[in-house]
């Protein structure tokens, strides 16, 4: 089961971005932009579930203030990658948003988990 | 540990207050977050290269920590490595100009998003597990 679900993640990654190719550059490089963030909307919906359910697996202890940060993290990220995904399919603008809160806030979010991470394992040791 | 989150969160309502306030003064004129400050990087791309660059050291210092998972924080390790790549890529002299250079920076961000969920999906179900047996 484990290596039916972890094939089945790599086959996804690896042979959507071929369905972007085209002959024309301008084109292509639209239609790839379009395919990373709905490939991490995709992937942050599910790290987002993932880690939550880590955090609850680990509840009471150390491990669950980390997974609650990359839940936030993860969650940011999703925002960031949605919003992106809205302006190139709708041409709806939320640059604001999309910038400050998706793309710098899961940024810091996201070295402030890996950080609390090592402490808490470093701690443990 | 309660003073350090309590440290922690403080920032971090530090750092959207920031964002808040930059948001206020973007409906005036152009953002100052999007202006370039250093080597023609804006301070939304500092915090965002600071975060991914400390992600990549710390994910490079934690991978073979926890026993049973080294597999799978190893494949979130190379992952984040190739976001953070992804992050930097902007700046490679020429990017504007080449649609190659363009086109890998993408690429790199889609191996990097599959890489991470590939790691997290394989540390859960170890995590599951080690819960099952204790």
């Amino acid at each position: 089961m484990r290596r039916v679900i972890l094939t089945m993640v790599v086959l996804i990654f690896l042979t959507g971005p071929v369905f972007a190719l085209t002959p024309e550059e301008k084109a292509t490089i639209e239609r790839v932009r379009l395919m990373e963030d709905s490939m991490w909307l995709f992937a942050s919906v599910f790290l987002v579930f993932f880690s939550y359910q880590l955090r609850k697996i680990y509840a009471g202890g150390a491990m669950e203030k980390t997974f609650t940060l990359f839940t936030l993290a993860f969650g940011l990220m999703m925002l960031w990658k949605f919003l992106g995904v809205i302006q190139r399919v709708y041409g709806i603008e939320a640059e604001l948003i999309r910038e400050l809160i998706g793309e710098g806030g899961s940024g810091f979010m996201m070295g402030v988990a890996y950080y609390a991470m090592w402490r808490m394992l470093k701690g443990e040791e | 540990m309660v003073i350090r989150m309590k440290t922690a969160g403080l920032g971090i309502v530090l750092i959207l207050a920031l964002f808040m306030v930059s948001g206020v003064y973007a409906a005036v004129e152009k953002p100052f977050y999007d202006r370039p400050l250093v080597l023609g990087a804006s301070p939304l791309h500092i915090v965002q290269m600071m975060g991914w660059g400390v992600a990549v050291i710390f994910a490079w210092k934690f991978r073979g920590m926890v026993e049973g998972a080294t597999r799978a924080w190893n494949t979130v390790f190379v992952g984040t490595l190739l976001f953070a790549l992804r992050v930097y890529w902007k700046f490679v002299p020429g990017y504007g100009e080449s649609f190659m250079l363009q086109e890998i920076r993408y690429f790199l961000g889609i191996f990097a998003a599959g890489l991470i969920m590939l790691g997290f999906i394989d540390y859960y179900i170890t995590a599951s597990r080690i819960m099952e047996v204790e």
